[in-house]
């Protein structure tokens, strides 16, 4: 007889890049998994100043599995603007993913595996 | 015709490429029941024109509980340009049957000046004891964040960060920072 087992498990990876006269680049990652929930969330941030053209990237990638209910979300911004002489870019990404929720269906029920024994 | 006198040694290059490449991280992973695995990294860098500096830090943590707890921290920092040198740094780990922790901190300032020096560069190592202080409590966690910042001509920064965890069995960290100046 198999036992199915459920282990929630979370991952996120992100990446900014900036070049140019002034540059400031931040990533931030968190995830956790618990007994029931999975979850991941974090953002990268790049950010460019220059006369010339500046160069700006930031991606993440964000994922949650486990549960029998997921979500996940993912944003990006892109702004170039400029001030005088200066350019300016900036580049956002945010995202996030969850999952909950017990995924053996027949869990509540005290049973340790699927299965139709005794139904019929 | 007469040639150009050669350009001494010292003068800075007038080119657009980097004097100073500095790129510092590190990871922690715990494997076990519980587990916390936490990092940070900073660069924060300057360019003058005659000189260029950078200065920041880089500290991971791994804790875990559970019968066969494993906890592992590692940081790495590589330059390239630069004239001094100067780090501090620590790292130490911990071991028990139920519970291990490890630690790993660096910090750093590099100083160069976009001369060509034969002899290298001058390099300041701090060796400091660890005092670890890492705990796992509720969960699995990973947490990790990385900075990187430039002021100066043609400069480039750029971060990553990942993070995973899997219930009831680890916790990963991994972060990298590098500047270009």
């Amino acid at each position: 007889m198999s036992t199915a087992t459920n282990s929630f498990s979370a991952g996120f990876a992100s990446v900014a890049l900036a070049a140019g006269d002034q540059t400031s680049t931040f990533t931030a990652t968190k995830t956790a998994a618990w007994s029931g929930t999975a979850v991941a969330y974090g953002d990268a941030v790049a950010a460019a100043q220059d006369p010339g053209t500046p160069h700006t990237s930031a991606a993440t990638d964000a994922f949650a599995y486990g549960g029998n209910t997921s979500s996940s979300h993912s944003s990006t911004w892109s702004v170039d603007f400029s001030s005088g002489s200066m350019h300016t870019s900036v580049d956002i990404s945010v995202s996030t993913a969850a999952s909950y929720g017990q995924g053996d269906a027949l869990s509540g029920y005290g049973l340790t595996a699927p299965s139709l024994h005794g139904l019929f | 015709m007469a040639t150009p006198p050669a350009e001494p040694s010292h003068v800075q290059s007038t080119d657009t490429a980097p004097s100073l490449v500095v790129a510092t991280g590190g990871s922690a992973t715990a494997g076990g029941t519980t587990t916390t695995a936490t990092g940070a990294v900073s660069i924060t860098a300057h360019d003058s024109g005659h000189a260029s500096t950078a200065s920041g830090d880089a500290s991971f943590q791994a804790a875990a509980t559970g019968s066969a707890p494993t906890a592992d921290a590692t940081t790495f920092l590589d330059i390239s340009g630069a004239h001094v040198i100067q780090i501090r740094e620590s790292s130490g780990s911990t071991q028990g049957s139920t519970d291990a922790s490890a630690g790993s901190t660096l910090h750093f300032h590099v100083v160069a000046n976009g001369s060509a020096d034969p002899n290298g560069p001058v390099v300041i190592v701090h060796q400091q004891p660890f005092h670890g202080t890492a705990d796992a409590s509720g969960g699995n966690v990973a947490q990790v964040s990385a900075v990187a910042e430039t002021h100066g001509t043609d400069t480039a920064a750029a971060t990553s960060s990942d993070a995973t965890t899997v219930e009831n069995q680890f916790s990963l960290v991994h972060a990298t920072s590098l500047i270009a100046v």
